[in-house]
């Protein structure tokens, strides 16, 4: 096996390397600390390459695996953080404050160091998770984050750096961060596996805030397999976070289920998608009908994008009020961020309770609907990823609006999106599979049995693999 | 089932608009450029417009705000 080959192993194939004695912590961190320094950096996908701690816990790993200490799924597995999640010893510039240090960690990097991951960067992120507004993808002191598939493309955000890290195999995971869309949309164009798990089972302690009662931190993975182990390492209750659940939640991976599903095809979901994007995700359907049946369900009709946009305001303005109030948003790249939040400051409480009145609707009518099936899906985006060069519309409604994906983060419910194909141009595209809440389990046996019957984990950034020796965009030999 | 919050004519909301602008403009003493302006001007219309679409949703007395999530699946809806 190449390095090349093993750095695009999944966490359950890295695993089994590494109990066969077939690879080592120690080398593996070796492999990623060398990907993102030749790979992962000229994408502006990374903030810190944390190479001390990661050569210092790779080594423990080592020794604990070595004398019979296993930790689990993730033990001598390294990975990245989101530079909105603060970890010791290291900065964490929420994407804009290069020196910002934060001396208590957070809940995510002290459960993964505990089952044994280790940390070997942070990972870029669009300036404080893109909630001040932004128009353009160079919004972040890491510049433009670059798609490892086309060097002249984004990889959309918040979760930039996650999603350009994992799709070019300079971490084997990462944890990203989504409050309307942020962990979904790049995974969609970068080709990753990327899960929004039930609002509460993740611990945001240590966390930037962005909106109370819709962040969430989640795993960001080369397949659908690998969210669920991440996941099942960072649940349970955590006094630090009030949203936090009680229960940890259990992955279903060593006993997954392969057929007899049920989908709902949200009505309408492909219109004015790009040609490429709906053709892969009829093929999806083809396979999905496979192993369940598949029936069109209309979304119950709310004013999801209005509660999503008011609820954010309101919330993003408050955990920033003193940043805001004082007028730094000037020292942010985004020249929309300098005025974009100001308005939040004259948004009525009793707009943003109404708001929140009706979220309760749609938390209850969505989930009455997502109850009756195992996942209802959808294109995770319409479009395959534009230019890195490109200026876009904040919230644009043809990559944005999808409804789907708006009911899922007003109603707290977990999605994951996953790569389903390429279009003509060796772009990913993805499908997102929306479930109750709760319901992790459905949805990712369902993503992860596309996965197996279409081959689509197997797909890789074109070449030459790797290496990205420029950022020039390259698209010979690419597998479709 | 309608809405009874009452409708605002566009030149009322466009007076509105206009109005909440200029409290921004005070609350900042630093001053706001032309970019800024602008940007505030955008980000409030499109807000009050949010807003006005929400209006038009009806809510019972009662219809309670979303601010606790059930903490199971037995508590959901």
């Amino acid at each position: 096996m190449t390095d090349d080959e093993l750095a695009f192993c999944s966490i359950r194939e890295l695993g089994s390397l590494l109990r066969r004695h077939e690879t080592s912590p120690t080398a593996l961190t070796e492999l990623y600390l060398d990907r993102l320094e030749r790979i992962g950096t000229p994408l502006n996908a990374v903030t810190t390459i944390t190479a001390d701690t990661a050569r210092r816990e790779a080594a423990l790993a080592e020794a604990e695996l070595r004398s019979g200490l296993d930790r689990g799924p993730l033990h001598g597995i390294p990975y990245g953080l989101k530079d909105i999640v603060s970890a010791v010893g290291a900065p964490t510039t929420w994407g804009a404050f290069p020196d910002q240090e934060f001396a208590v960690e957070s809940t995510v990097a002290r459960r993964l160091r505990d089952a044994g991951a280790i940390l070997v960067a942070k990972l870029a992120t669009i300036e404080l998770a893109g909630g001040m507004g932004y128009d353009h993808p160079d919004a972040a002191i890491t510049g433009a984050p670059h798609n490892p598939w086309d060097t002249e493309r984004w990889t959309n955000g918040s979760s930039s750096g996650p999603g350009a890290a994992v799709g070019s195999a300079a971490v084997p995971f990462a944890i990203g961060s989504d409050t309307g869309g942020s962990i979904l949309l790049p995974a969609a164009f970068t080709g990753t596996a990327g899960l929004r798990a039930t609002y509460g089972r993740v611990s945001r302690a240590g966390a930037m805030t962005l909106c109370w009662t819709l962040d969430r931190l989640g795993p960001m993975c080369r397949c659908a397999d690998d969210c669920g182990l991440v996941l099942e390492a960072l649940t349970g209750a955590d006094p630090r976070d009030p949203a936090c659940l009680p229960d940890a939640y259990a992955y279903s991976g060593r006993a997954p289920r392969r057929q007899g599903f049920r989908f709902g095809l949200v009505e309408g979901c492909t219109e004015g998608a790009e040609p490429d994007v709906a053709r892969n995700f009829a093929r999806s359907l083809e396979a999905l009908g496979e192993i369940g049946t598949v029936s069109e369900v209309e979304l119950p009709d709310l004013p999801y994008d209005d509660v999503t946009s008011v609820i954010t305001g309101a919330e993003a303005y408050a955990a920033l009020d003193e940043f805001i109030a004082a007028g730094r948003t000037r020292e942010l790249t985004a020249v929309k961020a300098h005025g974009h939040r100001l308005a939040g400051a004259v948004l009525s409480a009793h707009d943003y309770l109404r708001a929140q009145r009706i979220r309760r609707l749609i938390t209850e009518q969505f989930g009455a609907l997502a109850g009756q099936y195992d996942a209802l899906l959808a294109p995770s985006l319409g479009v395959v990823a534009t230019g890195v060069a490109d200026r876009f519309e904040y919230m644009l409604p043809a990559a944005f609006g999808r409804p789907l994906n708006f009911a899922g983060v007003l109603a707290g419910s977990p999605t994951v999106s996953v790569l389903n194909g390429l279009d003509d141009d060796g772009l990913p595209t993805g499908i997102q599979f929306a479930g109750a809440r709760f319901r992790e389990n459905a949805i990712l046996d369902a993503a992860s049995t596309l996965e197996e019957l279409t081959g689509t984990t197997a797909l890789r950034p074109d070449g030459p693999r790797g290496t990205y020796p420029s950022l020039v965009r390259t698209t010979a030999g690419a597998d479709r | 089932m309608s809405s009874a919050y009452p409708v605002l004519d566009a030149a009322t909301v466009a007076r509105i608009a206009e109005h909440l602008v200029d409290v921004i403009t005070l609350m900042h003493a630093e001053g706001l450029d032309e970019a800024q302006q602008q940007e505030v001007v955008r980000s409030v219309e499109g807000q009050l417009a949010a807003a006005e679409r929400l209006h038009r949703f009806p809510l019972t007395n009662a219809a309670e705000p979303a601010f606790i999530m059930p903490k199971g699946p037995e508590g959901l809806g």
